[in-house]
């Protein structure tokens, strides 16, 4: 049946090779005579594998049998994509791309179209999605070729007398227009960073996808493709439907452009907001599409470039993809919205910004994370207008250099060597260029998966600790050079200020707590090690709490020293940022107050046996601690609690009172709602929240209903207390079921919870 | 060891030896395999065993043009009203790395 495939050539310059039908002789083909020398070597392959040992393996030796784990076996239908099954392969192999289509067949390919479009947004790869379409299939080639040779390649149906125009231009046109825009997605997330296995999958099966092509060449085809839809003769219903879809794609078009290209456009938001409203005409007239499945095939797999075995379509209905492109809108013009912070930038809004959209729920697709990623990182600077080294010069000014001659930007323009002002800025050329790339991570950190973040975040804070011991250094350096870190303070011989390392260690500490508070969010921690870890949080706020106070102790200082000389500018700016150290060290205390409060709670509901604690055959506590710890070790400072130090800390003695507990877990939400009510007053400018004003209300708000929470969780603990008679943790032996009768005490999941970070348990009273 | 293999056992061992010489010299040649579901696949000979399962790395596989595309072809190729043969190219895709159990393989070709 088959020609003998030996008499082939393999083409090596295109990938494909001439091979003569089965009625008809091979034609010699000179350009490929060189390649044609194969020798074939069965029967000598065969007997020389007969006399190989039985578990005799002939290998490379730089080939593992790690590496071979990944082959694919051929012939293995789950393995193998190209193992031919007739049925279904026919669909492919006699599917004509040409065969007229009804007007609602072709919506509903469209529809189809969008709904795998969102697949692929959401990780799977185009095998399975986009590229299951056979008009796609048909339409793309594998190489570049210019935009008005790409067609349906099957010419034998093409009416000349133009009444598929439908299929020819109109269909053909929306599929160009998918196929620039897959393009455009691709390049903004592999010009970021991101996780191929996690985030999204950016193989393109070796299909050619328009990136050759120009971008006002595909916006013709597009316009062509709704002027011929003028001309026909449809139902107006029909062809206003159609009419939008190919609209939707102009839009997207717009939308998708890459970045890099464009200046920081404000607009973006606005094209944003047209897909969302076009979006939803589509949604209005999903009704009137036909599905055709005979169009789609997870088959096509067979025809694609790929080392993976074969996988099934990925079906996601219009009513599941709809939400999800609204979502995908909102994502986009909630990145954009970046130029109202920039209005007034401050590094600490930007962070805080890139933070809110982040911990959007459900998180942003890898696509606006890479948007958003590029909003921060393109051009080396934020939304292309705050060159990143100004960035980290700002965030140094506004913690703890306010209103110092070190950042006097005069001090660049001393040629003078021998001038101090001079020297000052070296160094401070020689600190920011060390620890630019890592302060800029902690920005490219908080734009990943949250996973992702909590791990990069980790391994980060030992960087960060070197970050600070070199910022030491360079202190001590200007030290020498400049006295303006020295400050006299009644009763005490000079002080000196390490204005970097204060800010470094600041910048740590703040990772540090992120670590931990995300293992609450991820669910890293078991219920039971909630009051260790709460106790360790407590320990780093505290840490940070004093550390900022440090802080202002020397800004005030500054102060003084700038209002004995009169230097307006430099106090306003000083004072400026001791209002937000103000407001910074009231978020540490509330973190305190509630990583406090929960702590006592979770240690109280642990004596009371009313957390679970699950089987752990191969774990001691000990080991447990080591583990929680291990990202911590290295960092010289703060002190990392010892296991028994945390325990001490946090694991009740028999004879405490549970009333004492009590008292102590609702001090903790006092000062942390004190400290909340603070913040709810306080103003974007002290906050340095400009832009970010309504994550920041809801933040406070979702605090301050987590420490209401816990107050509620205390209050009921302390009344089935009382009820059972236990006086002290002493007391609960013998009692647990008697209390267990009484409360149930139910952990929320982080979708439940007020704020991620808190998971507040809700004790409840049984009903007897 | 007290006995001293038999003469058989030299045999057999020096087969193994060629054998195992011959297969190690292939090693890194490209290799084009046909499978019994006729296609092809053209790749670097890594590793191979007794039953003749061989594994291929940076492979692409070979693959005949449907029936139906044949067909059309062959149309076309007469509407047009060319005379001789009809040249169809053989598809080609990238598959990467692939085991090719013995028991499917027909015939076993190496390039020069």
């Amino acid at each position: 049946m088959h020609p003998d495939i030996s008499r082939l050539d393999i083409g090596d310059d295109n990938n494909r090779t001439p091979a003569p039908p089965a009625a008809v002789t091979a034609e010699p083909n000179p350009l490929y005579a060189r390649r044609t020398g194969a020798r074939d070597i069965t029967k000598e392959f065969l007997g020389a594998s007969k006399e190989l040992r039985e578990g005799q393996l002939v290998k490379d030796d730089f080939f593992t049998l790690f590496e071979s784990v990944g082959a694919l076996e051929i012939m293995d239908p789950k393995m193998d994509s190209g193992v031919t099954i007739p049925d279904k392969d026919r669909q492919i192999d006699d599917f004509d791309p040409l065969m007229p289509l009804l007007p609602e067949e072709v919506i509903g390919i469209m529809d189809q179209m969008l709904c795998y479009e969102m697949a692929w947004h959401q990780g799977y790869p185009l095998s399975q999605t986009l590229f299951t379409s056979l008009h796609m299939d048909r339409l793309l080639p594998t190489d570049s070729k210019p935009l008005k040779d790409i067609d349906f390649a099957n010419k034998r149906n093409a009416d000349v007398d133009g009444s598929n125009l439908l299929v020819t231009d109109v269909l053909r046109s929306y599929l160009l227009g998918t196929a620039k825009c897959c393009y455009y997605v691709m390049a903004e997330i592999t010009s970021e960073h991101y996780y191929e296995e996690e985030d999204f999958v950016t193989q393109h099966f070796n299909k050619y996808l328009l990136y050759n092509a120009d971008e006002a060449e595909v916006e013709d085809t597009l316009a062509d493709g709704i002027a011929t839809l003028s001309q026909l003769h449809l139902e107006q219903d029909l062809k206003s439907a159609l009419d939008t879809r190919l609209r939707l794609r102009q839009q997207l078009l717009l939308a998708c452009k890459p970045l890099r290209e464009t200046n920081i456009d404000l607009d973006a938001a606005d094209t944003w907001k047209t897909v969302a409203s076009t979006i939803a005409s589509i949604d209005a007239t999903a009704g009137l599409g036909k599905e055709v499945p005979s169009a789609f095939s997870e088959r096509v797999q067979r025809h694609l470039a790929s080392n993976t075995p074969p996988r099934p379509m990925i079906k996601l209905s219009w009513k599941e993809t709809f939400p999800k492109w609204v979502r995908l809108c909102e994502d986009m013009t909630e990145a954009h919205r970046i130029s109202a912070v920039m209005a007034q930038p401050s590094p600490f809004s930007i962070m805080r910004f890139a933070f809110d959209f982040d911990a959007r729920k459900p998180q942003p697709a890898t696509y606006s994370r890479a948007v958003m990623q590029g909003l921060l990182f393109k051009q080396s600077a934020v939304a292309m207008e705050m060159p990143h080294m100004e960035l980290l010069l700002t965030d140094l000014r506004e913690l703890t250099l306010a209103g110092d001659v070190l950042i006097d930007l005069t001090n660049w323009e001393i040629e003078l060597p021998r001038d101090p002002r001079h020297q000052m800025a070296r160094k401070m050329d020689e600190f920011m260029t060390k620890v630019l790339e890592e302060y800029l991570n902690i920005y490219r950190m908080i734009s990943q998966n949250r996973c992702r973040m909590r791990r990069t975040m980790a391994q980060s804070v030992q960087v960060l600790d070197s970050m600070q011991a070199e910022a030491e250094l360079i202190d001590s350096d200007i030290h020498s050079i400049s006295k303006s870190a020295q400050f006299k303070f009644a009763g005490s011989g000079p002080l000196q200020f390490y204005p970097l390392a204060a800010w470094a260690y600041f910048h740590k500490l703040r990772v540090m707590e992120w670590v931990v508070q995300l293992g609450f969010e991820l669910e890293v921690y078991l219920p039971d090690e909630f009051a260790g870890m709460y106790c360790f949080l407590a320990h780093l706020a505290t840490t940070r709490t004093k550390h900022l106070q440090h802080i202002d102790f020397f800004l005030n200082l500054r102060q003084q020293k700038l209002a004995k000389t009169g230097q307006q500018a430099r106090l306003a700016e000083c004072m400026a940022s001791r209002a937000f150290v103000r407001t910074l060290i009231s978020q540490a205390t509330a973190t305190l107050g509630l990583a406090n409060a929960l702590r006592t709670i979770y240690a109280l509901l642990n004596a009371l046996q009313l957390i679970p604690t699950p089987p752990r055959s191969y774990s001691t506590p000990a080991l447990r601690h080591e583990l929680r710890m291990k990202p911590f070790l290295p960092v010289g400072t703060p002190h990392i609690l010892s296991y028994e130090e945390l325990n001490a800390a946090h694991v009740p003695a028999p004879s405490d009172a549970m009333d004492f507990l009590c008292a102590d877990a609702e001090d903790g939400i006092r000062s942390a709602k004190r400290e909340l009510q603070a913040l709810k007053a306080a103003t974007p400018e002290d906050g340095k929240f400009v832009g970010c004003e309504d994550g920041w209300k809801r933040e406070v708000q979702s605090l301050l209903l987590s420490a209401i929470a816990t107050g509620l969780a205390v209050v009921a603990v302390r009344k089935a207390c009382k009820e059972t008679g236990i006086e002290t943790v002493a007391d609960v032996e013998g009692r647990e079921e008697e209390v267990k009768r009484r409360i149930t005490v139910v952990v929320p999941e982080p979708d439940q919870r007020y704020h991620a970070w808190w998971p507040v348990p809700k004790v409840t009273e049984r009903k007897t | 060891m007290s006995e001293w293999p038999d003469a058989s056992h030299w045999e057999s061992a020096m087969a193994n030896e060629e054998a195992t010489q011959f297969l190690t010299s292939l090693l890194n040649k490209t290799l084009r395999l046909h499978t019994t579901d006729s296609r092809m696949f053209v790749g670097q000979l890594k590793c191979t065993d007794k039953d003749r399962n061989i594994i291929l790395s940076c492979t692409h596989e070979y693959r005949h043009p449907s029936p139906s595309a044949i067909r059309a072809a062959a149309e076309a190729h007469s509407l047009e009203g060319k005379a001789g043969n009809v040249k169809l190219y053989m598809l080609k895709r990238f598959v990467g790395l692939v085991v090719v159990p013995g028991q499917y393989i027909t015939k076993i070709e190496v390039e020069d």
